[in-house]
């Protein structure tokens, strides 16, 4: 609505409208969906659909159904969370180029641990090497996964960093931009050792997994940061 | 004539689509087993042994004992051998770097292999040598045909002129310098010398057993002159150690080859792989020049496919993706791939088709990547998953390699 007010705006012959246009554009409201509050989210994968009772489905009968996005699917192969990180792992909107370039990483993470894998004669030791790169994933995601995060508290003209606990979803968050910000680090480093960005991400995910690396160390300096600043703890509730 | 030939050729593949779609039930590995007398002895020896029989894999590691009994599963090369034939290429990168995960070199049995094999068993040495070619789509596994038939041609003793790629110099040349003794041409010195240290590995048991001597005097350099009855693996050390002169050498070596299998001193088999390529301009990596003057190491290959020797078989492949401008080739059939010319010189060949895989062997070859743990996924091993991999791949065994990278 306000969208349309501020085209009208810039339709008018007014002195410096670009500058009033670009002034005005945070009044934009940011998140505004075409369906309606009683549109409820699509069931996509069979296994959610499998999962519902016979009451449930009845209800949804008559509801209405948003249409699922275009990156969720109902292959036997899908999974909630990888489909959550290619949007941290991507650039420039290209989805389908960061997706390539973690099934990369995948394939490779796969290739180390396979050839481990069949190397070892031992039956017992074998048992232990993890093959699965989705689950070595879903390791390193929790792995990396912060318990406590600091939040900013002014008080008294001065600016605490407060320790706070994460939700599930701040930690994941964290967890994957950590990921992709510690494989990113000298990026352009591809021309000099021909290392990509699925090898970075490959070998950060094993390290990940084994509670090692550079992901790692991100999440226990925050967690030492945290410790350090446990006197303002109470700041959280107190005014 | 050749548009004849063509319209017969569209016609078999027809017919052969046809009766693969009438055929094309679900034919489970498991019954072959039952049929399979070589396996039985196998199974009664592993039962003793308390050992699991895997149904998509065969024992028979002799690719010259290979029947249509061993359809559809995979044999394991010995790992020497596989050192031995395919150490400076041979196997396709991907196919290698697969091998080299799951640490051994299995290959599945199919028919495109087995009708070569049964036409190289029927033929008449004494006759002209006879030509095959083998087109199909990429990642139906032609070069993994010709590898298969690698390893059968030196277990049968034949001797091996083996060209794994024609374009790593036809296209990506590691050095190109004009030709010296033939005006006008250009030089591939270090990848002449590299297929040279590749054949002298392959044939180094015949090299070593026949003691080939050279029939006549050769030169070229003012200082490096060979006397006729020096023996032949000397001349292939020289053109390793002087890479200036190894595309005069590999035409002479392999005009000896020709020679001596006139002779009939021995059996010689001429396999190719992207023969299409040969017949592309001459491409320099750096800037992607292309040149018109012809590449020297190309004359050898062309001259070894011809029909003017005898005690020799040819195979040869065409693909697509040695053609010139692959992005925009029309179509994947000899005709179309070797263009006039190419068709010219190979005319009269046997055309093989390396078609998709069918039921029997795409259930083979997943069951074989679960066994490798190529595929990892819970879901994948469930009959959805397989049945999803299946739609996906289309029986493209490239494809299916690719699908369940990430899995």
């Amino acid at each position: 609505m306000s969208f349309i007010i501020l085209r009208r705006a810039l339709q008018l012959n007014l002195p410096h409208k670009h500058a009033i246009y670009n002034s005005l554009r945070v009044l934009q409201i940011k998140n505004y969906s075409v369906y309606p509050p009683n549109y409820v989210e699509p069931i996509y994968h069979p296994d959610q659909l499998k999962k519902l009772s016979s009451d449930e489905r009845k209800e949804l009968l008559h509801k209405n159904i948003k249409p699922p996005l275009q990156n969720q699917n109902a292959s036997v192969f899908f999974d909630p969370i990888l489909r959550k990180f290619v949007n941290h792992v991507m650039k420039g909107g290209n989805k389908a180029m960061a997706r390539q370039i973690i099934e990369e990483a995948f394939e490779k993470v796969k290739r180390i641990q396979i050839r481990k894998f069949h190397l070892e004669k031992d039956v017992k030791k074998q048992e232990v090497i993890l093959t699965n790169p989705l689950e070595i994933f879903h390791k390193a995601v929790e792995n990396c996964k912060p318990v406590l995060d600091v939040t900013p508290v002014k008080k008294g003209g001065v600016v605490y960093k407060v320790p706070v606990a994460v939700p599930d979803h701040k930690a994941q968050f964290l967890a994957f931009r950590w990921l992709v910000d510690s494989s990113r680090e000298h990026e352009p480093r591809r021309s000099h050792t021909g290392e990509y960005f699925s090898d970075r991400l490959a070998k950060e995910l094993l390290d990940a997994c084994d509670n090692l690396g550079k992901t790692i160390k991100k999440k226990v300096e925050l967690h030492k940061l945290c410790e350090a600043n446990k006197a303002y703890a109470h700041y959280r509730w107190t005014k | 004539m050749a548009l004849r030939i063509l319209q017969n050729e569209v016609l078999i593949h027809h017919i052969g689509v046809v009766q693969r779609m009438l055929s094309s039930a679900p034919r489970p590995a498991v019954v072959t087993d039952t049929v399979n007398p070589v396996n039985k002895e196998h199974a009664s020896q592993e039962k003793t042994k308390s050992k699991i029989i895997k149904t998509f894999r065969t024992e028979e590691i002799d690719p010259v004992k290979h029947t249509e009994n061993h359809l559809a599963r995979f044999y394991t090369m010995p790992e020497e051998l596989s050192q031995k034939l395919f150490r400076h290429g041979g196997l396709t990168r991907k196919f290698a770097d697969l091998c080299q995960v799951f640490t051994e070199t299995s290959i599945m049995v199919r028919q495109p292999f087995l009708e070569i094999k049964s036409y190289i068993e029927r033929i008449n040495f004494s006759k002209p040598a006879v030509r095959m070619v083998l087109y199909g789509k990429p990642g139906h596994g032609k070069s993994v045909t010709l590898s298969h038939l690698v390893n059968y041609g030196h277990n049968a003793g034949f001797l091996l002129v083996h060209v794994p790629w024609v374009n790593t110099f036809m296209r990506r040349c590691k050095d190109a310098s004009p030709s010296e003794s033939k005006p006008g041409m250009m030089d591939v010195p270090i990848n002449a010398a590299a297929w040279l240290v590749h054949f002298r590995t392959q044939n180094q048991h015949l090299l070593q057993k026949l003691n080939l001597m050279t029939s006549k005097p050769y030169k070229y350099g003012p200082r490096d002159s060979f006397e006729a009855g020096v023996p032949i693996t000397e001349l292939i050390d020289f053109g390793v150690g002087r890479a200036k002169y190894a595309c005069d050498l590999v035409e002479d070596l392999l005009r000896e080859i020709k020679a001596y299998s006139n002779s009939g001193l021995f059996r010689t088999m001429v396999v190719i792989d992207g023969f299409n390529g040969l017949y592309a301009p001459f491409v320099i990596t750096e800037r992607r020049k292309v040149l018109n003057a012809r590449c020297t190491l190309a004359m050898p290959f062309l001259e070894m496919s011809r029909f003017d020797w005898c005690n020799g078989v040819v195979v040869v492949s065409v693909d697509r993706l040695a053609h010139h401008d692959m992005f925009n080739a029309e179509s994947d059939l000899p005709l179309y791939l070797l263009g006039k010319e190419g068709w010219e010189h190979l005319d009269p060949f046997i055309p093989i088709h390396v078609d998709k895989y069918n039921a029997a062997e795409l259930n083979s070859a997943i069951e074989y990547y679960i066994d490798r743990r190529w595929i990892q996924h819970p879901s994948g091993k469930t009959k959805e998953g397989i049945a999803e991999l299946s739609a996906l791949c289309a029986g493209n065994g490239h494809d299916l390699m690719k699908l369940c990278g990430p899995l």
